[in-house]
């Protein structure tokens, strides 16, 4: 389900995972470690915790989902398939669903929360900018694949430095050739 | 539901030697939704642990009473054994036991407070 938040354009987004880096001790290249920052993630943001549950605990369409605690601070939920998925066999999808509920914490934080919970009408779209998703697969992809370190990069070189998928990278050279 | 004590000393272990949950899960052998639903409280510290994170993690002496410490304060269920008590003693825990859940905190901070008063806590 998606929301609507305050807007947020990409160039901001690119300033944000700067900072967001900076605050994990990161450097502008260097590529983002999502299980760590996961539980880094926990301690940095108050009140933040995370939930490895059993695949048939969450539903069945759900790799993992990011609420708000009513005490404050937020509860990260992910399947022992994602998890499990990302830690032993390094899957980049999985890391990335991960990686995409860390954004929502963080971009909440930033306070980019949801300024509307009524449900949209059928032919009623958020327009990306202001899409509490959209933001945070913005600054997912920012975040995993730092802009600035990877201009001119083809894909497959993306691939070897980043544990991002294919399509991830494909969108960033796609960023690249937009600009020419 | 919230993050235990033990919750937060695992965690806090992992982030000082870069490690995640699932490096804890693996060195335990036990799964990560396990070993997570043990620092979320929804399980209690199997006390076979203490010894394998005491020497994975090399702690003080200080630092392995701290984390038995945060167990302890982890808890949710207890065992009582009553193989050996008498009826009436049987009945009395069980009646505890059974009244347990509806007292609320303060009432139960109280009931503490006079038990401890008494000698009988």
């Amino acid at each position: 389900m998606d929301y609507m938040t305050k807007p947020l354009s990409r160039i901001t987004i690119r300033q944000i995972s700067k900072y967001v880096r900076r605050i994990f001790g990161l450097n502008e290249s260097e590529p983002f470690p999502v299980l760590e920052i996961l539980e880094r993630t926990c301690i940095i943001f108050e009140g933040t915790e995370f939930f490895v549950r059993e695949d048939d605990e969450l539903p069945a369409d759900v790799f993992a989902w990011c609420y708000p605690k009513p005490e404050g601070g937020f509860m990260i939920e992910i399947k022992q398939t994602v998890y499990d998925g990302a830690y032993y066999h390094g899957n980049r999808a999985f890391l990335c669903f991960i990686c995409h509920e860390i954004c929502h914490v963080i971009l909440f934080y930033l306070g980019y929360t949801p300024i509307s919970t009524r449900t949209l009408a059928k032919d009623e779209e958020i327009p990306a900018y202001c899409s509490v998703e959209w933001q945070a697969k913005a600054l997912c992809g920012e975040l995993t694949i730092p802009y600035d370190a990877t201009v001119g990069m083809k894909v497959k070189a993306i691939m070897e430095k980043y544990p991002v998928t294919e399509a991830s990278a494909k969108y960033r050279v796609k960023q690249d050739k937009k600009k020419k | 539901m919230t993050y235990t004590k033990f919750g937060e000393f695992m965690r806090v272990l992992r982030v000082q030697h870069h490690e995640v949950m699932g490096d804890v899960a693996k060195l335990l052998g036990v799964s990560t939704p396990f070993l997570s639903a043990v620092e979320n409280g929804r399980k209690n510290v199997p006390d076979e642990w203490f010894d394998t994170i005491a020497e994975h993690y090399d702690l003080s002496d200080d630092e392995i009473a701290d984390m038995k410490m945060a167990a302890e304060n982890s808890r949710n269920q207890v065992k009582i054994t009553l193989s050996k008590s008498e009826n009436y003693q049987r009945e009395a825990a069980l009646q505890f036991a059974r009244s347990f859940e509806g007292i609320d905190e303060d009432t139960a901070k109280k009931i503490m407070a006079l038990l401890k008063r008494s000698g009988n806590n």
